[in-house]
This record gives C-alpha cells, structure tokens and sequence, in this order.
C-alpha cells in the first residue's frame, strides 16, 4: 500500500463534479436541515416586523478607525510590496509545475493549488482580511512591471461603461472550467487555463489601463465582494477602520453586472451541490465518462441552467420588490445582499474540501517537479481526514447556510427601507409609503428562503 | 484523463531499475489507448505473461489465478461483502450508496471481464483484478464520507462507499 500522497484525483468522479477531491460530505442530518430551513424562514418575517424602520446601515461612512499601528502595517508599502512579489513568484511557480510537473494529477500540485487552495481559500482569507487579491493579484502586478513598456491605454472608459459584466463573465469561464471542462483536473490543462486567463487579464488591462482588474478580473472581484464582508475595511474617507459585515456589503458600490457576477458564484456553486446528489449521479449526471463529450454537455447545461434559474428568481423577486415599493432598477440595486449568501454556499460546499484536501498541495509541492526532492519534508506524510468531525462539518454547513441567510435579510430590509425613502414624500414617509416598504421585502425573502432551503437540501440529499 | 497511479512512486525506492520499471509500467498503463486493458501488460516486471488473461501488470498479484485475494491471510475476517460484477462495461452491483459504519470491516469483491485495478478513493486502497477473474479488497472502514470506488484505468465507478 502506496501511503503518498496518491490521492484519488480523478478528473471527474461521481462523488465530485468539482475539480479536484477525494471524499465527499455525508448527507446533512434531517434535523440540522429542519432547524435550518426553520430558522431561516422565522428569521425572515420576523425581521419585517421587528426591524428597523429607517435606513441604519451607513456603508461607506461606517466604522472605527483601527489604532494607529494597525493602519501603519496594513498600509505598509514595503510589506505589501514584498507580499506581491511573493504572490507573483508562487503563482507562476504553480504554472511552471502544471507544465513541467507530474503528468498525473495525483502526483502535481497544481490542480489542488488552483481549485482548493486558491479558489476556496479565498473565500475565508477575503472574509476575514479584506479584498485581499485586489491587493496582492499578481496579474496586476506583472502588469505594473510592463505598463512603462506598453502604449498608453487606449479605451480607459471601458471599465465604467462595463461595470463587472467582465468579471462575471469570467467567473462564468472559471467555473465552467472547474465543473464542466473535458479532463479539468490535468495539470497540463491547469496551466493552460491560468496562462489562458492571465493573457486575456492582461492584453484587456493593456488596452483599458490597471482598473480592468478590479473591475474586470473575476478573481479579484470576487474577492473584492467577499472583503466587503471583513472586520477590516476602508472608509469613504480613506480611512482603515473596524466594521460590520452588514456596513461592508451596503457599501458594496451597485456597478453594472455587479448582481450578474454573485449570481454567477451563487449559481455555479448551487450546480456543485446538485451534481453531488444521488439524483443528478444516477440521473443527468449518471452514466458518463467524463472523457466524452456528453458528459461535458450535460455539466455545461446544468451548469448554465442552475445560474440561470437563480438570475431568473433573483430578477423576478428584485423586479417585484421593485414594483411593489415602487423604487425603480431594484435588481441593480440588491446585488450585494447576495453575498453573504454566496460566501456561505461556498463555505458550506469546500469547507471540508478545503480542510482535507488543501493537505495535497502542500504535500506535492515538497516535490514540485517529482524529482525527488523534498523541500518541505512532506513527501511521506498523508492526509489527516480526521482534523474536523462530521458533526463540525455539518455544523459549519448548516451555519454558514443560515449565517448568510440571516445577513442577506438584513441587508435586503435596510436597502428597502433606503430605497423607499429616497422614492418617498421627503422625510416624512407616510403609513402608506411603510406598507409598501415592508411589503416589498416579501418577494426578496421568498428568494432568500428558496435559496436556503434549496442548499439546505441539496445537502440533505448529497 | 484517467488518474491512475503517478508514474513514480512518491516513496523513492532505492533502486532506480525498479523505479524505472514502475515508471514504464505506469506509463503503459496510463496511455489511455482505446483498447483499454490490452495496453496494460508485459514487460520489465518479469512476472507476467502476455497471454490474453494477462494480469495487469503494476502489482504484486500472482499472475492468471482466476480468483485471487490481496488479503494476505485468506482466513482473516472480510467483514461486510459488497459484490460487484463488470461485462462489457456495464457495472452490476448494489444500487445507490453502500452504508457502511465507522471502523467496520468491508470487502470489495470485484468480479470484471477485464483487468484493471480497483480503486477505493480517499482510502487510496487498491486492489487489481485480472481479466475474467475476481478480486476482493479488505479493508476498515475507519474514515467517514462519501467515498468513490472506481475501476482506474476504464472510469468507470463501481459504487459509492457512505461511511458513517
């Protein structure tokens, strides 16, 4: 018995669409799901009738200016400097050892590096420190390092005119790769996704100037998004404060395909959840080898439909709310109440991913390039599947579910509220006007309820 | 692709001749041709023959027994059997996830009209089953999750193993 890191990584097992794994959660006790849904449901109307009345949340202007030496390291420039070479120097480390590595990808660290480490690091790293890859995106810094070199850019007007409809469309293109693309797990293919991505972030930041990132690239945005969410922030007025995730996403600005991109993070990882049911493996999902060009077109349909299916309930409830508390272009307005929803989906779905298979990159990249080295003494350990119980993952899942749940509804009740008075007579908005306020939250906690519930059971049924 | 084994061994061996062997063995059997089983035979190992129920190559099985065990003790307890049966490609076996409890002892018992290898995820237990033959993998069952049990070099998944 071969105790290395042989993991199970084949491209597309049934227990994982995603891109890499080697175990999949159990099935969510029925009664987490019960008291989940419950409380989410509870949570919900309770929050019409009990909460606040005029807008609370002050976004951009709210927070505690950090102490001074706090401030003093986070805007440190040396430190970031040396982070982003950093940064840089492991990302094409990574791309050198999807080419030059292990063929298989058992024995390469660059699919675990991408797909767990990365992709699902991400979140809980943005979650806790900020838009941690709009500072450190090592696409932005190769930029940096060429622009001397380039023209000046010719279209920097683009970025505004396109919002982030850029970002999520190349969320779009990540995470088809990651659930559907034919042998995603190759490190070859890895590679050539990243160089892929890059040349496109790059040719695109060439011809619009450095802000083609943070509005463009979807990694970045995303964590930009998750970073709304962080204790630590920076205020309209430039300023490191302290401040709560719900001032953090309320400051969120509304760009254009700003909804489209959490839409696309909600969507993506929902199709992750139904391919780990028993329904869609002996159904839709079933049957396939992921080599054939089936397999590869039902993951793509089932893909784009799940992110189809949320847009529509999104657009339909957003369009309704609209209507109903009479505020026009709400479904550009409530974006940002999706992400705390979408940081829990992804939390729900990788926590354990992350956990136990985050180990493999570490362990491969001892020997990065299967020459037998062993630069950091990991080339005989194996995984520890036995740091988190199940009962923690469950716990985390259900958690994270309700956790996002809850600061969505808040998020929807405040904007509502805002959005209503800014319509209304003035100051002194009316019983009428207070109605309609709380009655148009309905079809937005339906939608959040759906999508609560919906992850909840997918869960049960995984 | 198929994510067999890696074509060397994490665990250097010292001889670099059987390294060479087991990356020239692994390579032959990740060449994903479209005969599938018949790229997998032969050469530097020494063991095997090339007739037509030849054993796949990698490991230790003795070759051409019709029903061989890598359980090392016949006698020794299978615990929970889960029989599966491959012909022509199709996968006949228990419907659904297999329940299994923690530390539980299972066996797999693969019956396949082709050799391959028998993968247990997450495990990483392997097992190889020679053409037409049988081949039982034991083990304890003492990780708990939805684990994929896959026939390596076809794709083709066997069962899903929910231990809890």
């Amino acid at each position: 018995m071969i105790a290395g890191p042989v993991a199970g990584g084949r491209a597309a097992g049934a227990v994982l669409a995603h891109g890499v794994g080697t175990r999949a959660d159990l099935p969510l006790p029925l009664a987490y799901v019960v008291v989940g849904g419950g409380l989410a449901v509870v949570v919900s109307f309770a929050a019409l009738g009990a909460l606040w009345r005029t807008a609370r949340l002050r976004g951009a202007d709210a927070g505690r200016p950090v102490p001074a030496t706090l401030r003093a390291f986070v805007e440190d420039r040396t430190l970031r400097s040396a982070l982003r070479a950093v940064t840089l120097g492991v990302t094409l480390l990574v791309v050198a050892v999807a080419f030059l590595g292990d063929p298989q990808v058992p024995g390469n660290a660059a699919p675990w590096a991408l797909f767990v480490t990365f992709w699902v690091g991400l979140v809980p790293v943005s979650l806790l420190l900020g838009p941690v890859w709009s500072v450190l995106n090592p696409l932005a810094t190769l930029y940096r390092g060429l622009a001397p070199l380039l023209p000046a850019p010719r279209h920097p007007d683009v970025p505004d005119r396109w919002g982030h409809w850029p970002a999520a469309l190349s969320l779009a293109a990540f995470t088809w790769f990651e659930l559907a693309a034919p042998d995603r797990s190759d490190p070859r293919r890895v590679g050539t996704f990243l160089v892929g991505y890059g040349a496109v972030h790059l040719v695109a930041a060439a011809l619009t100037g450095e802000r083609w990132f943070s509005r463009g690239d979807g990694f970045a945005v995303y964590s930009r998004l998750l970073g709304a969410l962080a204790p630590l922030g920076r205020r309209a007025d430039g300023r490191v404060v302290w401040r709560s995730p719900l001032d953090g996403a309320a400051a969120v600005t509304g760009r254009p395909g700003l909804a489209a991109t959490v839409l696309v993070l909600v969507g993506s990882t929902g199709f992750d959840g139904v391919t780990r049911t028993l329904w869609w493996q002996q159904g839709p999902g079933g049957g396939g080898d992921a080599r054939t060009g089936s397999a590869v077109l039902t993951a793509t349909v089932g893909l784009a439909a799940t992110i189809l299916l949320v847009a529509a309930l999104y657009l339909a409830a957003t369009t309704a709310a609209g209507a109903i508390g009479g505020y026009r272009g709400a479904p550009g307005r409530f974006g940002h109440t999706l992400v705390p929803i979408a940081a829990g989906y992804a939390i729900a779905h990788y926590f354990s991913l992350f956990v136990f298979d985050g180990q493999f990159t570490w362990i491969l990249l001892s020997d990065p390039f299967a020459t037998g080295a062993d630069l950091l003494g990991l080339n005989d350990a194996s995984v520890d599947y036995t740091l988190v119980s199940d009962r923690t993952i469950a716990l985390v899942q259900v958690a994270a579910i309700v956790g996002g749940h809850l600061l969505g509804v808040v998020l929807a009740h405040d904007r509502a509220v805002a959005l209503a008075r800014r319509t209304g007579d003035g100051a002194g908005a009316g019983a009428g006007t207070l109605r309609r306020t709380v009655l148009s939250q309905v079809p937005l906690l339906v939608l959040m309820v759906a999508l609560t519930v919906g992850a909840l059971l997918l869960l049960l049924g995984g | 692709m198929t994510s067999c084994r890696p074509p060397a061994s994490r665990h250097r061996a010292p001889a670099l001749a059987a390294v060479a062997a087991v990356a020239v063995l692994g390579l032959a059997a990740c060449s994903n041709s479209s005969s599938g089983a018949s790229a997998a035979t032969t050469s530097a190992a020494a063991t095997t023959s090339t007739s037509a129920a030849a054993t796949s190559a990698a490991t230790s099985l003795p070759s051409a027994t019709q029903a061989s065990s890598s359980s090392a003790a016949p006698t020794a307890d299978l615990g929970q059997i889960v029989a599966i049966t491959v012909a022509g490609g199709k996968v006949t076996g228990p419907q659904g996830r297999v329940k299994v409890a923690k530390d539980a002892t299972v066996t797999l018992r693969v019956t396949s009209d082709v050799a391959d290898e028998i993968h247990l995820h997450g495990y990483d237990k392997k097992a190889d089953v020679p053409q037409g033959g049988t081949a039982d993998l034991t083990f304890r069952a003492d990780l708990t999750g939805v684990f994929e049990v896959e026939l390596e070099q076809h794709g083709l998944q066997l069962t899903q193993l929910q231990v809890q």
